[in-house]
């Protein structure tokens, strides 16, 4: 992927970059909101990150006038302040997705690989799967290996956010945000406990483990190899 | 001492002050009132005392006018002389020339009378001459009878002048003196207003300086200003109390960041000498990070918390408190029963449906809070209750556990940020959750309430219905 990076905090840029590159990524840096704005409307890039407060030209106008030129590209802010209003603001500015510093380097590659990958809604296959499960959101219904199996409307919902995410690492923040609304961190382990539940519904009893914990980032839904 | 200052600069601060200007207002509007009243009798009295004056002589001059027709000039000459001696006639000065020179006068000369008609002859000198002796200040009325003889006969007004004189005097004493108490009065209030001030003033001082504890004397000059001492008051304890509030919240932030700080950098130094075993590091980078994790998640509630303190009502749309209550319900069931307890909703009726306006977040986050609380605090194997009903205008969320619960005089504390009862201070948590939820309450104009379960800890959560508006 190739990225842009747009953060005027020269230490949390080099974090952010040099994370990027080591994962791969090709990466352009700007350390001011006007640079980074004239790099986002000359290049072509897949995804954005941008510092909500930045001089020159602040996080939000950036993206409200790239956005002004048709430019879909996806766009990942980074703030300081991560108040609900906050982020509906940032979202309503025609950002994607919303981090909140300080951040984990791992939630972050996360969520922009959720934001590169994310496909049209419109071409989204009616049935899903991955590897022997099958999953049908229209109609309601999971197997596993041609077997039903019965989940409650909130596992479901669960399995689904993972299934169209296949292969991705889900962050407990990116779970507890989409799925229950949450945009302050639980004291108790809710996803864990969620997740658990999950699993003893959708492994138990066979070989392969599908849903995997990802050490100190969160879970994953993976076809064995 | 800034008193003896204040009681030197006392009398110059006096003549400066408002009370004087206003004391000079006042004494001036009363010295032309007292003039213009004063002015008002006077032109009455004279214009009476004039009057009757007229009448008199009218009065008079009828009766003469008879003698003469009966008598005949000569006639009415020789009884005025008779009459001359009698007392009662000098309160008059006649003259009488008949058209064949005979001629009576006891004092009034021609030239002081008209041939017809009234003539008022006003003293040249300032005083009137006392009379008899002199010419006096008259009022005299004459007539040519048919024969051409002249009658005339005049009046002393000096009773009339003297009248205005007394007036007059009696209204330059008296403005003078009404115009002196006003000074005087205004005087007199404005010391009183500037001690009474100045006490104020003085608390005010003190207060600034930094005791504040003290509160502003009451002024005692009538109910205005002790209730502007009061306001003033009122709006003081505010203060202190959100200075406490601040002072407390700044050592809740220094005490409970310090600690996780501690803890921060304990694993630092652990990982530090375990730096050779990759397992061991592994375990201690994520016990840091989870110490750091502690430490934001401490920042972003006391940011929240003073966003909803400082911030207005939600103008959100209706919620359904059942819904709220079964997704609660829903995402903390699996926790609770890893936890070995129990988790019972008691949602209401969906026939009946409760619906509250407000923010769903919050609302949503402060029931999160009071379920963590119940499962962290209410003892091994929690058995937690979650219900919602209607009680009047308010839909009340109730949350309930079975543990140890929190005793009477501590209940009030807990709602306060940082507020730890020493027997939780060992157990998760930053001490803001029940005073987010407070605020939360607050902030959609409803209650936070903690009672006894019998056993364990009941809270109430009121909010608003849709109808209450």
């Amino acid at each position: 992927m190739k990225v842009l990076v747009v953060e005027d905090d020269p230490r949390t840029r080099d974090f952010v970059a040099g994370g990027l590159r080591q994962a791969g990524h090709t990466v352009d840096e700007a350390e001011s909101g006007s640079a980074g704005l004239d790099l986002a409307l000359v290049e072509k890039y897949d995804a954005l990150i941008v510092d909500r407060m930045l001089p020159g030209c602040p996080g939000l106008d950036l993206i409200r006038t790239v956005r002004a030129q048709g430019i879909e590209t996806p766009c990942l802010m980074l703030t300081a302040v991560g108040a609900v209003e906050d982020r509906v603001e940032g979202l309503n500015a025609g950002a994607d997705d919303y981090l909140v510093k300080p951040f984990a380097f791992s939630e972050l590659l996360a969520r922009l690989q959720a934001l590169g990958r994310r496909p049209p809604l419109a071409q989204q296959p009616d049935c899903l799967r991955v590897g022997d499960l099958e999953m049908d959101p229209a109609a309601h219904s999971v197997s596993r290996g041609g077997k039903p199996i019965d989940l409650t409307s909130h596992e479901f919902r669960l399995l689904e956010y993972l299934v169209r995410r296949a292969g991705q690492v889900v962050t407990r923040t990116m779970l507890l945000e989409a799925l229950w609304g949450f945009h302050f961190d639980p004291r108790t382990n809710i996803v864990d406990a969620h997740i658990s539940r999950l699993r003893a519904k959708i492994d138990r009893g066979f070989d392969v483990e599908l849903i995997r914990t990802v050490r100190g980032v969160g879970y994953a839904i993976r076809a064995p190899q | 001492m800034p008193s003896a200052r204040l009681n030197n600069a006392r009398l110059p601060r006096l003549l400066s002050t408002a009370s004087l200007r206003l004391a000079l207002t006042f004494s001036l509007i009363f010295g032309v009132g007292a003039a213009l009243l004063v002015a008002g009798i006077d032109y009455g009295l004279f214009r009476f005392a004039e009057a009757e004056t007229r009448e008199d002589l009218t009065h008079q001059m009828n009766i003469m006018e008879g003698d003469a027709a009966r008598l005949g000039g000569g006639g009415l000459i020789a009884m005025l002389e008779a009459q001359s001696r009698n007392h009662e006639a000098r309160r008059y000065l006649f003259l009488v020339i008949t058209t064949d020179g005979q001629t009576f006068s006891n004092g009034l000369a021609r030239n002081a009378v008209n041939d017809e008609g009234f003539r008022h002859n006003l003293p040249n000198k300032p005083r009137p001459p006392r009379w008899p002796d002199q010419t006096p200040d008259l009022l005299v009325l004459s007539h040519t009878m048919p024969d051409g003889t002249l009658l005339a006969i005049g009046r002393d007004a000096k009773h009339l002048d003297e009248l205005r004189g007394g007036i007059r005097t009696f209204a330059l004493w008296s403005g003078l003196g009404v115009i002196a108490l006003a000074m005087l009065a205004g005087l007199a209030l404005g010391y009183q207003f500037l001690r009474r001030l100045g006490g104020m003033n003085r608390s005010v001082d003190r207060i600034i300086s930094g005791n504040t504890s003290e509160r502003l004397p009451a002024v005692g000059l009538g109910r205005e200003f002790d209730e502007l001492a009061a306001n003033l008051n009122r709006m003081l304890d505010r203060q202190e109390a959100t200075m406490e509030a601040l002072k407390s919240v700044s050592e809740g932030i220094a005490h409970d960041l310090r600690t996780p700080l501690g803890r921060l950098r304990n694993r630092l130094e652990e990982l530090e000498a375990d730096a050779g075993d990759p397992a061991r590091r592994q375990t201690g980078i994520d016990l840091a990070m989870q110490e750091i994790g502690q430490i934001t998640a401490l920042f972003d509630s006391l940011l929240a918390l003073s966003r909803l303190e400082s911030g207005q009502n939600p103008q959100g749309a209706p919620i359904d408190a059942r819904g709220l209550i079964e997704r609660v319900g829903e995402i903390y069931g699996p926790t609770v029963e890893d936890a070995g307890g129990t988790l019972r909703m008691h949602a209401p009726d969906a026939a009946l449906p409760i619906t509250v306006r407000g923010d769903e977040h919050l609302l949503m986050q402060a029931l999160s809070n009071l379920v963590e609380n119940a499962i962290v605090h209410g003892g091994d194997g929690p058995e937690i209750t979650l219900d919602a009903r209607q009680e009047g205008n308010y839909a009340v969320f109730v949350v309930a556990d079975r543990g140890p619960g929190v005793p009477p005089d501590e209940r009030e504390k807990v709602l306060r940020r940082f507020y730890r009862m020493d027997s939780s201070r060992s157990r998760p948590g930053s001490g803001l959750g029940l005073a987010m939820c407070a605020a939360v309450a607050n902030r959609h104009g409803g209650t936070l309430t903690l009672s006894d379960n019998e056993p364990g800890l009941k809270v109430e959560l009121k909010i608003p219905t849709t109808h209450a508006d």
